[in-house]
Protein backbone atom coordinates (compact mmCIF):
# COMPACT_ATOMS: atom_id res chain seq x y z
CA UNK A 1 0.00 0.00 0.00
CA UNK A 2 2.72 2.07 1.14
CA UNK A 3 4.16 1.57 -2.83
CA UNK A 4 1.51 2.21 -4.26
CA UNK A 5 1.45 5.63 -2.27
CA UNK A 6 5.04 6.55 -3.09
CA UNK A 7 4.01 5.60 -6.79
CA UNK A 8 1.06 8.37 -6.85
CA UNK A 9 3.34 11.00 -5.19
CA UNK A 10 5.73 9.82 -7.67
CA UNK A 11 3.50 10.57 -10.78
CA UNK A 12 2.35 13.85 -9.47
CA UNK A 13 5.58 15.21 -8.70
CA UNK A 14 6.62 14.11 -12.75
CA UNK A 15 3.54 15.76 -14.18
CA UNK A 16 4.05 18.79 -11.54
CA UNK A 17 7.65 19.12 -12.86
CA UNK A 18 6.21 19.06 -16.42
CA UNK A 19 3.63 21.73 -15.57
CA UNK A 20 6.29 24.24 -14.59
CA UNK A 21 8.57 23.19 -17.40
CA UNK A 22 6.12 25.19 -20.29
CA UNK A 23 7.08 28.18 -17.61
CA UNK A 24 10.74 27.65 -18.16
CA UNK A 25 11.37 29.63 -21.48
CA UNK A 26 8.59 32.55 -21.39
CA UNK A 27 9.55 34.13 -24.90
CA UNK A 28 9.84 30.45 -26.63
CA UNK A 29 5.80 29.85 -24.57
CA UNK A 30 5.04 33.45 -25.93
CA UNK A 31 6.50 32.55 -29.57
CA UNK A 32 4.68 29.23 -29.63
CA UNK A 33 1.01 30.56 -28.54
CA UNK A 34 1.30 34.17 -30.53
CA UNK A 35 -0.76 32.48 -33.05
CA UNK A 36 -3.72 31.71 -30.74
CA UNK A 37 -5.06 35.23 -30.80
CA UNK A 38 -4.94 35.43 -34.32
CA UNK A 39 -6.64 32.16 -35.32
CA UNK A 40 -9.47 33.65 -33.28
CA UNK A 41 -9.74 36.69 -34.73
CA UNK A 42 -9.76 35.37 -38.20
CA UNK A 43 -12.49 32.60 -37.23
CA UNK A 44 -14.54 34.80 -35.65
CA UNK A 45 -14.64 37.08 -38.66
CA UNK A 46 -15.10 33.90 -40.87
CA UNK A 47 -18.22 32.09 -38.56
CA UNK A 48 -20.17 36.37 -38.26
CA UNK A 49 -19.81 36.53 -42.12
CA UNK A 50 -21.36 33.21 -42.86
CA UNK A 51 -23.00 31.86 -40.06
CA UNK A 52 -24.43 34.93 -37.76
CA UNK A 53 -27.32 35.02 -39.24
CA UNK A 54 -28.74 31.54 -37.70
CA UNK A 55 -28.76 33.50 -34.38
CA UNK A 56 -27.47 30.84 -31.73
CA UNK A 57 -24.63 33.01 -31.05
CA UNK A 58 -23.39 36.65 -30.51
CA UNK A 59 -19.78 37.85 -32.01
CA UNK A 60 -18.53 38.29 -28.49
CA UNK A 61 -19.59 34.38 -27.55
CA UNK A 62 -17.86 33.64 -30.20
CA UNK A 63 -14.76 34.94 -29.45
CA UNK A 64 -14.94 33.43 -26.25
CA UNK A 65 -15.77 30.22 -27.81
CA UNK A 66 -12.79 29.66 -30.27
CA UNK A 67 -10.70 31.04 -28.22
CA UNK A 68 -11.47 28.04 -25.65
CA UNK A 69 -11.52 25.17 -28.39
CA UNK A 70 -8.33 26.57 -29.95
CA UNK A 71 -6.76 26.67 -26.34
CA UNK A 72 -7.76 23.07 -25.89
CA UNK A 73 -7.19 21.40 -29.81
CA UNK A 74 -3.68 23.11 -29.92
CA UNK A 75 -2.66 21.52 -26.82
CA UNK A 76 -4.16 17.98 -27.47
CA UNK A 77 -1.81 15.40 -29.44
CA UNK A 78 1.23 17.08 -29.78
CA UNK A 79 3.90 15.63 -31.85
CA UNK A 80 6.59 16.34 -29.39
CA UNK A 81 4.82 15.45 -25.89
CA UNK A 82 4.53 12.19 -28.24
CA UNK A 83 8.02 12.05 -29.43
CA UNK A 84 9.62 12.55 -25.86
CA UNK A 85 6.96 10.01 -24.48
CA UNK A 86 7.87 7.32 -26.95
CA UNK A 87 11.72 7.51 -26.92
CA UNK A 88 12.85 5.33 -23.67
CA UNK A 89 10.62 3.12 -24.22
CA UNK A 90 13.65 0.54 -24.64
CA UNK A 91 15.39 1.61 -21.09
CA UNK A 92 12.11 2.15 -19.54
CA UNK A 93 11.37 -1.70 -19.75
CA UNK A 94 13.92 -2.95 -17.04
CA UNK A 95 12.63 0.19 -14.89
CA UNK A 96 10.91 -0.36 -11.90
CA UNK A 97 7.79 1.97 -12.82
CA UNK A 98 5.52 1.65 -15.45
CA UNK A 99 6.27 3.29 -18.54
CA UNK A 100 2.65 3.94 -19.04
CA UNK A 101 2.66 6.03 -16.17
CA UNK A 102 5.43 7.43 -16.79
CA UNK A 103 4.36 8.03 -20.00
CA UNK A 104 0.92 9.36 -18.88
CA UNK A 105 1.33 11.73 -15.97
CA UNK A 106 4.17 13.76 -18.40
CA UNK A 107 1.91 13.89 -21.05
CA UNK A 108 -0.97 15.06 -19.07
CA UNK A 109 1.91 17.70 -17.11
CA UNK A 110 2.60 19.04 -20.19
CA UNK A 111 -0.15 19.76 -21.71
CA UNK A 112 -1.80 20.99 -18.25
CA UNK A 113 1.04 23.32 -18.38
CA UNK A 114 0.35 24.45 -21.67
CA UNK A 115 -3.25 25.17 -21.68
CA UNK A 116 -2.53 27.45 -18.04
CA UNK A 117 -0.07 29.59 -20.46
CA UNK A 118 -2.71 29.68 -23.16
CA UNK A 119 -5.28 30.59 -20.52
CA UNK A 120 -3.09 33.38 -19.21
CA UNK A 121 -2.62 34.44 -22.48
CA UNK A 122 -6.37 34.35 -23.58
CA UNK A 123 -7.46 36.36 -20.06
CA UNK A 124 -5.69 39.15 -21.50
CA UNK A 125 -6.36 38.92 -25.47
CA UNK A 126 -9.79 38.10 -25.63
CA UNK A 127 -11.38 41.67 -24.41
CA UNK A 128 -9.07 43.24 -26.91
CA UNK A 129 -10.60 40.63 -29.70
CA UNK A 130 -14.30 41.90 -28.52
CA UNK A 131 -15.31 39.53 -25.83
CA UNK A 132 -17.11 41.14 -23.05
CA UNK A 133 -14.51 40.80 -19.63
CA UNK A 134 -17.56 39.55 -17.28
CA UNK A 135 -18.10 36.17 -19.80
CA UNK A 136 -14.56 36.00 -20.35
CA UNK A 137 -13.87 35.69 -16.39
CA UNK A 138 -17.07 33.15 -16.09
CA UNK A 139 -15.84 31.42 -18.93
CA UNK A 140 -12.57 30.67 -18.12
CA UNK A 141 -13.69 30.14 -14.58
CA UNK A 142 -16.08 27.02 -15.48
CA UNK A 143 -12.99 26.19 -17.94
CA UNK A 144 -10.98 25.44 -14.59
CA UNK A 145 -13.38 23.16 -13.48
CA UNK A 146 -13.39 21.47 -16.57
CA UNK A 147 -9.50 20.65 -16.88
CA UNK A 148 -8.43 18.56 -15.10
CA UNK A 149 -11.01 15.40 -16.54
CA UNK A 150 -10.36 16.75 -20.05
CA UNK A 151 -6.85 16.49 -19.18
CA UNK A 152 -7.34 13.01 -18.50
CA UNK A 153 -9.46 12.50 -21.92
CA UNK A 154 -6.53 14.17 -23.47
CA UNK A 155 -3.57 12.06 -21.54
CA UNK A 156 -4.95 8.91 -22.69
CA UNK A 157 -5.25 9.93 -26.48
CA UNK A 158 -1.89 11.14 -26.34
CA UNK A 159 -0.94 7.90 -24.65
CA UNK A 160 -2.43 6.04 -27.31
CA UNK A 161 -0.06 7.66 -30.14
CA UNK A 162 2.65 6.94 -28.15
CA UNK A 163 1.88 3.39 -27.83
CA UNK A 164 1.30 3.19 -31.70
CA UNK A 165 4.34 5.14 -32.54
CA UNK A 166 6.56 2.52 -30.46
CA UNK A 167 4.28 -0.51 -31.77
CA UNK A 168 4.12 0.68 -35.29
CA UNK A 169 7.27 3.21 -36.10
CA UNK A 170 6.19 5.10 -38.95
CA UNK A 171 2.88 6.91 -37.30
CA UNK A 172 3.92 10.44 -37.59
CA UNK A 173 2.23 11.44 -41.08
CA UNK A 174 -0.85 10.40 -39.62
CA UNK A 175 -1.07 12.31 -36.61
CA UNK A 176 -2.41 14.92 -39.06
CA UNK A 177 -5.28 14.05 -40.27
CA UNK A 178 -6.32 12.79 -36.93
CA UNK A 179 -5.75 15.92 -35.29
CA UNK A 180 -7.98 17.63 -38.36
CA UNK A 181 -10.70 15.43 -38.05
CA UNK A 182 -10.98 16.55 -33.99
CA UNK A 183 -10.38 20.21 -35.37
CA UNK A 184 -13.87 19.82 -37.74
CA UNK A 185 -15.73 17.17 -35.73
CA UNK A 186 -14.81 19.31 -32.32
CA UNK A 187 -16.24 22.04 -33.67
CA UNK A 188 -12.82 24.01 -33.38
CA UNK A 189 -13.24 26.62 -36.22
CA UNK A 190 -16.99 27.26 -35.09
CA UNK A 191 -19.57 25.69 -32.70
CA UNK A 192 -20.90 22.17 -34.57
CA UNK A 193 -24.81 23.77 -33.86
CA UNK A 194 -24.29 25.82 -36.48
CA UNK A 195 -23.58 23.07 -39.19
CA UNK A 196 -26.15 22.05 -41.65
CA UNK A 197 -27.98 18.78 -41.08
CA UNK A 198 -27.60 16.12 -41.45
CA UNK A 199 -23.61 16.58 -40.41
CA UNK A 200 -24.59 18.83 -37.37
CA UNK A 201 -27.05 15.17 -35.76
CA UNK A 202 -23.91 12.65 -36.74
CA UNK A 203 -21.08 15.16 -35.47
CA UNK A 204 -22.83 15.65 -32.05
CA UNK A 205 -22.85 11.73 -31.36
CA UNK A 206 -18.86 11.31 -31.94
CA UNK A 207 -16.17 11.94 -29.31
CA UNK A 208 -14.56 14.88 -30.64
CA UNK A 209 -17.55 17.21 -30.08
CA UNK A 210 -17.47 15.62 -26.51
CA UNK A 211 -14.28 16.70 -25.84
CA UNK A 212 -14.40 20.22 -27.66
CA UNK A 213 -17.73 21.11 -28.59
CA UNK A 214 -19.14 20.51 -25.80
CA UNK A 215 -16.63 21.64 -22.76
CA UNK A 216 -16.39 24.96 -25.05
CA UNK A 217 -20.45 25.49 -25.39
CA UNK A 218 -20.61 24.48 -21.23
CA UNK A 219 -17.94 27.56 -20.75
CA UNK A 220 -20.01 30.13 -22.58
CA UNK A 221 -23.65 29.56 -21.51
CA UNK A 222 -23.36 27.47 -18.53
CA UNK A 223 -24.94 24.22 -19.66
CA UNK A 224 -24.21 21.56 -22.33
CA UNK A 225 -25.89 21.57 -25.89
CA UNK A 226 -28.64 19.12 -25.88
CA UNK A 227 -27.69 17.05 -23.25
CA UNK A 228 -27.17 16.92 -18.94
CA UNK A 229 -23.93 16.79 -17.19
CA UNK A 230 -25.30 13.98 -16.22
CA UNK A 231 -24.63 11.97 -19.75
CA UNK A 232 -21.42 13.88 -20.68
CA UNK A 233 -19.66 12.87 -18.17
CA UNK A 234 -20.87 9.44 -18.28
CA UNK A 235 -20.19 9.22 -22.07
CA UNK A 236 -17.07 10.63 -21.58
CA UNK A 237 -16.16 8.49 -18.59
CA UNK A 238 -16.67 5.80 -21.37
CA UNK A 239 -14.13 7.53 -23.21
CA UNK A 240 -11.67 7.22 -21.07
CA UNK A 241 -12.28 3.61 -20.13
CA UNK A 242 -11.99 2.73 -23.98
CA UNK A 243 -8.82 4.42 -24.07
CA UNK A 244 -7.37 2.88 -21.01
CA UNK A 245 -8.00 -0.60 -22.61
CA UNK A 246 -6.73 0.11 -25.95
CA UNK A 247 -3.86 1.14 -24.25
CA UNK A 248 -2.93 -1.29 -22.58
CA UNK A 249 -3.30 -4.06 -25.24
CA UNK A 250 -1.37 -1.80 -27.52
CA UNK A 251 1.09 -1.59 -24.58
CA UNK A 252 1.06 -5.50 -24.46
CA UNK A 253 1.86 -6.02 -28.18
CA UNK A 254 4.50 -3.15 -28.29
CA UNK A 255 6.13 -4.89 -24.98
CA UNK A 256 6.38 -8.49 -26.61
CA UNK A 257 7.75 -7.02 -30.05
CA UNK A 258 9.84 -4.54 -29.39
CA UNK A 259 13.43 -4.26 -30.72
CA UNK A 260 15.56 -1.75 -29.76
CA UNK A 261 18.10 -0.21 -32.36
CA UNK A 262 20.16 -2.76 -33.52
CA UNK A 263 18.14 -5.58 -32.29
CA UNK B 1 21.68 26.05 -68.14
CA UNK B 2 23.88 24.58 -65.58
CA UNK B 3 21.89 26.15 -62.81
CA UNK B 4 18.66 24.25 -64.65
CA UNK B 5 21.05 20.68 -65.31
CA UNK B 6 21.39 21.09 -61.25
CA UNK B 7 17.74 21.75 -60.65
CA UNK B 8 16.60 18.56 -62.53
CA UNK B 9 19.71 16.44 -60.99
CA UNK B 10 18.28 17.77 -57.72
CA UNK B 11 14.86 16.80 -58.01
CA UNK B 12 15.74 13.28 -59.80
CA UNK B 13 18.06 12.37 -56.72
CA UNK B 14 14.73 13.70 -54.27
CA UNK B 15 12.70 11.62 -56.17
CA UNK B 16 14.71 8.40 -56.01
CA UNK B 17 15.37 8.69 -52.02
CA UNK B 18 11.37 8.74 -51.91
CA UNK B 19 10.96 5.76 -53.78
CA UNK B 20 13.80 3.81 -52.04
CA UNK B 21 11.18 3.89 -49.40
CA UNK B 22 7.50 3.44 -51.14
CA UNK B 23 5.53 3.06 -47.40
CA UNK B 24 7.09 6.52 -46.62
CA UNK B 25 6.11 8.10 -49.75
CA UNK B 26 2.11 6.43 -49.65
CA UNK B 27 2.21 6.65 -45.80
CA UNK B 28 3.15 10.33 -45.99
CA UNK B 29 0.75 11.57 -49.46
CA UNK B 30 -2.34 9.50 -48.02
CA UNK B 31 -1.85 11.11 -44.72
CA UNK B 32 -1.74 15.00 -46.54
CA UNK B 33 -4.91 13.81 -48.98
CA UNK B 34 -7.14 12.54 -46.23
CA UNK B 35 -5.83 15.41 -43.93
CA UNK B 36 -7.02 17.72 -46.80
CA UNK B 37 -10.03 16.30 -47.40
CA UNK B 38 -11.24 16.30 -44.01
CA UNK B 39 -10.60 20.00 -43.97
CA UNK B 40 -12.40 20.72 -47.12
CA UNK B 41 -15.51 18.98 -45.94
CA UNK B 42 -15.41 20.53 -43.04
CA UNK B 43 -15.47 24.74 -43.98
CA UNK B 44 -17.86 22.91 -46.99
CA UNK B 45 -20.42 21.33 -43.92
CA UNK B 46 -19.59 23.99 -41.39
CA UNK B 47 -19.83 27.68 -44.27
CA UNK B 48 -21.39 26.21 -47.40
CA UNK B 49 -23.64 23.15 -47.22
CA UNK B 50 -27.25 24.68 -47.13
CA UNK B 51 -26.33 27.70 -45.68
CA UNK B 52 -27.54 30.86 -47.86
CA UNK B 53 -24.89 33.10 -47.72
CA UNK B 54 -22.43 30.71 -48.48
CA UNK B 55 -23.78 28.02 -51.14
CA UNK B 56 -22.84 30.36 -53.85
CA UNK B 57 -19.20 30.83 -53.14
CA UNK B 58 -18.50 27.14 -53.20
CA UNK B 59 -16.70 27.60 -56.53
CA UNK B 60 -14.82 30.07 -55.38
CA UNK B 61 -14.03 28.32 -52.74
CA UNK B 62 -12.46 25.03 -54.18
CA UNK B 63 -11.10 27.29 -56.94
CA UNK B 64 -9.20 29.10 -53.97
CA UNK B 65 -8.61 25.77 -51.93
CA UNK B 66 -7.13 24.41 -55.73
CA UNK B 67 -4.97 26.90 -56.16
CA UNK B 68 -3.11 27.10 -52.60
CA UNK B 69 -2.50 23.83 -52.38
CA UNK B 70 -1.15 23.58 -55.79
CA UNK B 71 0.81 26.37 -55.00
CA UNK B 72 1.98 25.33 -51.58
CA UNK B 73 2.61 21.70 -52.58
CA UNK B 74 4.25 22.17 -55.47
CA UNK B 75 6.73 24.68 -54.19
CA UNK B 76 7.50 22.10 -50.66
CA UNK B 77 8.09 19.19 -53.25
CA UNK B 78 10.04 20.38 -55.81
CA UNK B 79 12.00 23.57 -54.11
CA UNK B 80 11.18 22.25 -50.06
CA UNK B 81 14.99 24.05 -48.65
CA UNK B 82 12.62 27.87 -49.36
CA UNK B 83 10.69 26.57 -45.95
CA UNK B 84 14.24 25.97 -43.86
CA UNK B 85 15.66 29.54 -45.13
CA UNK B 86 15.56 30.93 -41.30
CA UNK B 87 16.63 27.69 -40.16
CA UNK B 88 19.35 27.61 -42.85
CA UNK B 89 20.81 30.85 -41.46
CA UNK B 90 20.55 30.43 -38.03
CA UNK B 91 22.45 26.79 -37.87
CA UNK B 92 24.83 27.76 -40.29
CA UNK B 93 23.77 25.50 -43.05
CA UNK B 94 23.89 28.89 -45.20
CA UNK B 95 27.07 29.24 -44.98
CA UNK B 96 28.71 26.61 -47.58
CA UNK B 97 26.09 27.75 -49.93
CA UNK B 98 27.52 31.28 -49.65
CA UNK B 99 30.75 30.05 -50.84
CA UNK B 100 29.91 28.64 -54.32
CA UNK B 101 29.51 30.15 -57.48
CA UNK B 102 26.25 29.12 -57.80
CA UNK B 103 23.22 31.86 -56.61
CA UNK B 104 22.55 30.64 -52.59
CA UNK B 105 18.65 30.68 -52.83
CA UNK B 106 18.88 27.93 -55.37
CA UNK B 107 21.29 25.91 -53.26
CA UNK B 108 18.68 26.24 -50.36
CA UNK B 109 15.94 25.48 -52.78
CA UNK B 110 17.20 22.35 -54.00
CA UNK B 111 18.47 21.36 -50.62
CA UNK B 112 15.44 19.60 -49.59
CA UNK B 113 12.06 17.95 -50.67
CA UNK B 114 8.94 17.46 -48.42
CA UNK B 115 7.59 13.83 -49.14
CA UNK B 116 3.43 15.06 -47.77
CA UNK B 117 3.12 17.92 -50.16
CA UNK B 118 3.16 15.43 -53.12
CA UNK B 119 -0.61 14.59 -50.97
CA UNK B 120 -1.04 18.64 -51.36
CA UNK B 121 -0.67 18.63 -55.11
CA UNK B 122 -2.98 15.88 -55.52
CA UNK B 123 -5.50 17.68 -53.97
CA UNK B 124 -5.23 20.36 -55.39
CA UNK B 125 -5.50 18.20 -58.50
CA UNK B 126 -8.55 17.03 -57.46
CA UNK B 127 -10.48 20.01 -56.69
CA UNK B 128 -9.88 20.89 -60.51
CA UNK B 129 -11.14 17.81 -61.66
CA UNK B 130 -14.28 18.62 -58.87
CA UNK B 131 -14.82 21.73 -60.90
CA UNK B 132 -14.42 20.15 -64.50
CA UNK B 133 -17.12 17.75 -63.21
CA UNK B 134 -19.62 20.83 -62.23
CA UNK B 135 -18.68 22.45 -66.02
CA UNK B 136 -16.84 25.34 -64.26
CA UNK B 137 -14.01 24.93 -67.46
CA UNK B 138 -13.24 28.17 -67.22
CA UNK B 139 -12.49 29.13 -63.16
CA UNK B 140 -10.62 25.22 -63.74
CA UNK B 141 -8.41 26.60 -66.07
CA UNK B 142 -7.52 29.78 -64.39
CA UNK B 143 -7.03 28.70 -61.44
CA UNK B 144 -4.58 26.21 -62.67
CA UNK B 145 -2.83 29.73 -64.49
CA UNK B 146 -3.01 31.52 -60.99
CA UNK B 147 -1.86 28.33 -59.40
CA UNK B 148 1.82 30.02 -60.38
CA UNK B 149 1.19 33.50 -59.42
CA UNK B 150 -0.09 31.97 -55.86
CA UNK B 151 3.19 29.88 -55.72
CA UNK B 152 5.29 33.07 -56.51
CA UNK B 153 3.83 34.57 -53.36
CA UNK B 154 4.46 31.49 -51.32
CA UNK B 155 8.50 31.48 -52.54
CA UNK B 156 8.78 35.17 -51.84
CA UNK B 157 7.05 34.63 -48.65
CA UNK B 158 9.63 32.13 -47.67
CA UNK B 159 12.10 34.13 -48.92
CA UNK B 160 11.25 37.06 -46.89
CA UNK B 161 10.20 35.50 -44.17
CA UNK B 162 13.50 32.89 -43.75
CA UNK B 163 15.60 36.43 -43.90
CA UNK B 164 13.98 37.14 -40.78
CA UNK B 165 16.83 35.09 -39.26
CA UNK B 166 19.87 37.75 -40.58
CA UNK B 167 18.31 40.60 -38.48
CA UNK B 168 16.57 39.37 -35.79
CA UNK B 169 17.49 36.80 -32.59
CA UNK B 170 14.50 34.01 -32.61
CA UNK B 171 14.12 35.14 -36.23
CA UNK B 172 13.19 31.44 -37.41
CA UNK B 173 10.34 31.11 -34.39
CA UNK B 174 9.27 34.88 -35.97
CA UNK B 175 9.70 33.52 -39.55
CA UNK B 176 7.79 30.13 -39.31
CA UNK B 177 4.75 32.50 -37.80
CA UNK B 178 5.08 34.86 -40.49
CA UNK B 179 4.18 32.05 -42.60
CA UNK B 180 1.80 30.40 -40.55
CA UNK B 181 -0.56 33.72 -40.73
CA UNK B 182 -0.09 34.20 -43.90
CA UNK B 183 -0.89 30.44 -45.07
CA UNK B 184 -4.42 30.93 -42.76
CA UNK B 185 -4.80 34.90 -44.68
CA UNK B 186 -5.02 33.20 -48.04
CA UNK B 187 -6.43 29.97 -47.51
CA UNK B 188 -9.73 31.29 -45.48
CA UNK B 189 -11.80 33.29 -48.19
CA UNK B 190 -10.56 36.56 -46.38
CA UNK B 191 -11.53 37.96 -49.91
CA UNK B 192 -15.35 37.32 -49.22
CA UNK B 193 -15.08 37.47 -45.55
CA UNK B 194 -13.63 41.37 -45.10
CA UNK B 195 -15.16 44.22 -46.82
CA UNK B 196 -13.44 47.80 -47.97
CA UNK B 197 -11.47 48.10 -44.87
CA UNK B 198 -10.37 44.45 -44.10
CA UNK B 199 -9.62 44.31 -47.70
CA UNK B 200 -7.14 47.27 -47.48
CA UNK B 201 -5.32 45.40 -44.60
CA UNK B 202 -5.07 41.93 -46.31
CA UNK B 203 -3.49 43.79 -49.04
CA UNK B 204 -0.48 44.85 -46.75
CA UNK B 205 -0.33 41.16 -45.84
CA UNK B 206 1.66 39.04 -48.17
CA UNK B 207 -1.33 36.71 -48.39
CA UNK B 208 -2.61 39.52 -51.07
CA UNK B 209 0.02 37.85 -53.56
CA UNK B 210 -0.62 34.32 -52.41
CA UNK B 211 -4.34 34.36 -51.91
CA UNK B 212 -6.04 37.48 -52.83
CA UNK B 213 -4.93 38.87 -56.14
CA UNK B 214 -4.84 35.45 -57.70
CA UNK B 215 -8.59 34.17 -56.71
CA UNK B 216 -9.63 37.66 -57.91
CA UNK B 217 -8.12 37.12 -60.83
CA UNK B 218 -9.40 33.75 -61.29
CA UNK B 219 -12.99 35.70 -60.23
CA UNK B 220 -13.22 37.93 -62.81
CA UNK B 221 -10.64 37.66 -64.89
CA UNK B 222 -10.15 41.38 -66.19
CA UNK B 223 -7.52 42.69 -67.47
CA UNK B 224 -6.99 45.08 -64.24
CA UNK B 225 -7.09 41.82 -62.22
CA UNK B 226 -4.50 39.69 -64.16
CA UNK B 227 -2.19 43.27 -64.29
CA UNK B 228 -2.54 43.37 -60.56
CA UNK B 229 -1.67 39.83 -59.97
CA UNK B 230 1.11 39.24 -62.31
CA UNK B 231 2.63 43.18 -61.24
CA UNK B 232 2.21 42.04 -57.40
CA UNK B 233 3.74 38.99 -57.65
CA UNK B 234 7.20 40.46 -59.43
CA UNK B 235 6.92 42.90 -56.93
CA UNK B 236 6.70 41.34 -54.12
CA UNK B 237 9.50 38.62 -55.15
CA UNK B 238 11.91 41.87 -56.13
CA UNK B 239 11.33 42.79 -52.39
CA UNK B 240 12.12 39.68 -50.92
CA UNK B 241 15.65 39.10 -53.40
CA UNK B 242 16.37 42.80 -52.47
CA UNK B 243 16.06 41.87 -48.41
CA UNK B 244 17.60 38.46 -48.67
CA UNK B 245 20.54 40.44 -50.62
CA UNK B 246 21.10 43.39 -47.40
CA UNK B 247 20.98 40.20 -45.13
CA UNK B 248 23.71 38.50 -47.06
CA UNK B 249 25.84 41.74 -46.97
CA UNK B 250 25.19 41.72 -42.89
CA UNK B 251 25.17 38.11 -42.55
CA UNK B 252 28.56 36.64 -40.40
CA UNK B 253 29.77 33.11 -40.05
CA UNK B 254 29.05 30.93 -37.28
CA UNK B 255 32.46 30.36 -36.96
CA UNK B 256 33.64 34.09 -36.42
CA UNK B 257 30.42 34.79 -34.29
CA UNK B 258 32.13 31.89 -32.00
CA UNK B 259 35.48 33.33 -32.14
CA UNK B 260 34.47 36.85 -31.07
CA UNK B 261 32.59 35.49 -27.91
Amino acid sequence: MKSYEQSLLFHFKHAWFNIKEQFSDIPTSLAANALVPFFVWVLSRVWERFNSHLGHYQLHEIVVYIGITELLFMTFVRLPSLNRASSDFSISLVRPRSWLAMSFSGLVGRSTGSRLFMFIILIFTLPLLGAKPELVISALLRLIILLPWLGLIQGMFSLLFANSQVLWHQTNYFILPFGKIFLVMGGVWGPVSDFSEPWKSIILKMPPSDIFFQPAYFCIKGKFYQMSFNEWWIRTSILIVVLFLINQIFFFYAKKNHQSFGG
Amino acid sequence: MNSMKLLFLSLRYHFDSQKSNPMNLIAGTLGMIINNLIVLWGLWAMLFNNKPNGESLTVYFLALNAMITIAWGSLLFFLGGFRSLGEYIEEGSLEPMLSTPRHPLLLVGISQSSTPALGDIIQGFLNIAVLCFMRQWEIASKTLIFSFFSAMGFLSLFILAGSFAFFLKRGNALSQLFIECNLSLSFYPTGKIFTDFGKFLIMLTPAAFTGLLPITAIEYASLENVLNASIGSILFFSLACLIFNLGVKKFQSSQSLALRN
